[in-house]
């Protein structure tokens, strides 16, 4: 295959340049510029780098050497190749132009054949000089370990790049050809096994792989890392992993950091759900042992004191003496009846099941030696755990009220608006109630916030007011 | 006087029945829920239906519901409401419209049998009968700044029996005192409290439960 012609750029005035470069090269296709010294070139660089370069040595405004010594501190020279052509007589001349940087060096005289195939030579080495100069630079600053590896079990690094340091805290060095360890060493022993698995199967498959595993560094810390590769073929018949490595260990943190928030949450909700149906359940266990109490025993209270009656009745008739007595057990009969009921309904008012809360707090506040005014009460009915931690809620703080605070009078507030319930019990007494270890309001405080709500005590020289709020969807 | 009577425990339906027979009264049904009571209601047009609150089906407030449902639909006959709790709250919704043939009463008071057969007869004959733990209730709270404050301990308990639907003669038996002392305390009483003054037994009920009702709401 015919190459396409090289950009040659031919630097001097003399024979050498004008008579035996010139010719040759443009009769082999190849596009030549020509400028007649060292500095001229410099100015023709400017415009664009050649392929080749071919300089002679002795020229008016900067030589050969000093050419080359100016072009090669440049960062973008690697695509260009350099030919001084010297006097064959001077080895000494080869030497220094070598050094300075050039890439090659011609004899003269030269035969045509020879140029054109250092022209040829040169061009190519510098191709792919400057291709591993994109390389490179692509390696230095890819947020990751690019590599190519053997794919044997040790994943014998043929090349690796320096942020592979930072990850593992080794030396690219101590990786190629296994010199100190080998990056399967490196890889957490409890996933060397299942990582070596997965790419051999990616490369059985000839698919990529994509892996996360975590890789042990240097300092003893562990550092997660995502690698991506796959398998290819150089040109040489030999199979190559060629991939990067990512350290992703802030994400990974993070996603754990995520999970054990998220667990965490999951954790204080079921606490809260599993405070909420222990009330539920304590709620529904007065509300049976209520009824229990108002079906059974209340029932056979009055239904034995009815027999007294009549056993009262008749031993009017028959043995009057022992009537006062039967009587008396009546009447002790009627003050157990009632002792009970009350009893009853401190274990749940029925009236709140079947009347709601409003009329709840309007009984319980009939029973109080204390005018209770109710303001702001809702017409419908809230769901039934509001209103009986709302019940509660009032009915202790109104109990409070009337024993400890020397109030003289309290007032009492139930609404809903914007999604939520609220409750409110406020006296004139001289405050002092506080929502702490032991008193009754923790109590109420659980019972709120079971419901996602929370209970607010002020308390002062003014009185004290106690208010319940939880979400409630109108 | 005819009775319906409605109990779902046997044990206390069948004392019941045997002590108002024994007092003299026919009982011309019994009913066990609160269906068969309206039911049995409608057809055998009773003087009074005796009551119990919590009976089937749901065992909750199903007499009262009953009870609510007779007043509107057989006005003419008299209900009393019998049960284990009394609360001031029902006693409005039984007693606040029209306080003519209702009673209510803790389901105890069965066995203070003079005082049963007086309500039973009073409702019956269109009075109203009101539970004194319910006035007890209703007036046993502070009264500062309002008229309550300025009866009598006389008036008071004149008031409370008022309440409890008692008639001025059988106020004059309990206080053990004229018929023509209550007739004063009564009108010193609606005088006091600013109400008028009303004839018939029933009809005081309504002002004096009205009074004290609207008491808690001032």
């Amino acid at each position: 295959m015919p190459e396409p012609g090289a950009d040659i750029l031919v630097v001097g005035t003399g024979e050498l340049a004008a008579v035996a470069a010139r010719p040759p090269l443009e009769g082999a296709g190849h596009r030549v510029r020509t400028v007649p010294d060292g500095q001229g070139a410099l100015e023709e660089l400017e415009r664009q780098l050649p392929d080749v370069l071919v300089t002679e040595w002795r020229m008016p405004r900067l030589d050969g050497v000093e050419l080359c010594r100016t072009v090669r501190v440049r960062g973008d020279f690697d695509a260009t190749h350099v030919i001084v052509m010297t006097a064959a007589e001077d080895p000494d001349r080869a030497v220094t132009a070598l050094e300075a940087g050039a890439d090659d060096y011609l004899a003269t005289p030269f035969e045509p054949a020879e140029l054109l195939a250092r022209v040829r030579n040169g061009r190519k080495a510098a191709q792919l000089r400057a291709s591993e100069a994109r390389l490179r630079a692509l390696m230095a600053n890819i947020p990751g370990a690019i590599y190519r590896c053997a794919p044997d079990r040790d994943w014998t690094m043929e090349l690796i790049s320096d942020e592979i340091e930072r990850i593992s805290g080794y030396p690219p060095e101590d990786f190629i050809d296994n010199a100190v360890r080998t990056y399967a060493s490196i890889i957490h022993p409890e996933e060397r096994g299942s990582v070596e698995a997965a790419v051999f199967e990616a490369c059985e498959a000839g698919r990529p792989f994509v892996l996360e595993y975590r890789v042990e560094r240097a300092d003893g810390g562990e550092t997660w890392v995502l690698e991506r590769g796959q398998l290819v073929h150089g040109t040489n018949g030999r199979t190559w992993l060629d991939g990067a490595i990512f350290d992703i260990s802030a994400r990974r943190q993070a996603e754990t950091e995520r999970r054990q928030k998220e667990a965490e949450q999951a954790r204080v909700a079921e606490l809260r759900a599993s405070r909420a149906r222990i009330i539920e359940a304590t709620d529904a266990a007065r509300r049976r042992i209520e009824r229990d109490l108002h079906d059974g025993a209340q029932q056979e209270f009055v239904a034995v004191a009815l027999s007294v009656r009549f056993l009262v009745g008749h031993l009017e008739t028959t043995a009057p003496d022992a009537a006062p007595l039967a009587q008396e057990v009546l009447d002790e009969q009627n003050a157990a009846i009632d002792s009970l009921r009350e009893f009853a309904r401190g274990i749940h008012p029925s009236v709140l099941s079947e009347r709601g809360l409003v009329r709840a707090v309007e009984a319980f506040a009939h029973r109080l030696p204390m005018p209770v005014k109710l303001h702001e009460a809702p017409s419908d009915r809230l769901p039934q755990p509001v209103e009986t931690a709302f019940y509660y809620v009032i009915a202790e703080s109104l109990t409070n009220t009337c024993k400890h605070a020397g109030a003289s009078r309290a007032a009492v507030g139930i609404g809903r608006a914007d999604g939520r319930a609220w409750a409110e019990v406020s006296d004139d007494g001289e405050g002092g109630a506080v929502l702490g270890e032991g008193s009754g309001l923790s109590g109420l405080a659980d019972r709120v916030e079971a419901l996602d709500g929370h209970l607010e005590v002020r308390s002062d020289s003014g009185g004290t007011t106690v208010r319940a709020e939880v979400p409630c969807a109108s | 006087m005819r009775l319906v009577i409605a109990e779902d425990s046997l044990l206390l339906r069948e004392g019941l029945v045997r002590l108002v027979r024994e007092a003299g009264f026919e009982v011309v049904g019994e009913a066990g829920d609160a269906e068969d009571l309206v039911r049995k209601v409608a057809a055998h047009k009773p003087d009074v239906a005796v009551v119990d609150v919590r009976m089937p089906p749901t065992n909750t407030d199903d007499g009262l519901r009953a009870a609510l449902e007779i007043r509107r639909r057989m006005p003419d006959i008299g209900v009393l409401v019998l049960s284990e709790f009394v609360e001031q709250g029902y006693a409005h919704e039984l007693l606040m419209n029209n306080a003519a043939g209702v009673g209510y009463l803790l389901k105890q008071r069965v066995t203070e049998l003079e005082r049963f057969v007086d309500a039973l007869r009073r409702v019956g004959e269109g009075g109203s009968v009101l539970d004194p733990e319910v006035v007890t209730q209703l007036l046993g709270r502070r009264s500062e700044g309002t008229g309550l404050a300025e009866l009598t301990e006389r008036e008071r308990e004149t008031l409370a029996l008022m309440a409890e639907g008692r008639s001025n003669r059988g106020i004059a038996e309990d206080l053990v005192v004229t018929g023509r002392t209550v007739e004063t305390h009564v009108h010193n009483i609606f005088g006091k409290l600013g109400l008028e003054p009303e004839a018939r037994d029933h009809r005081r009920v309504n002002a004096v439960l009205r009074y004290l009702t609207e008491r808690e709401a001032g």
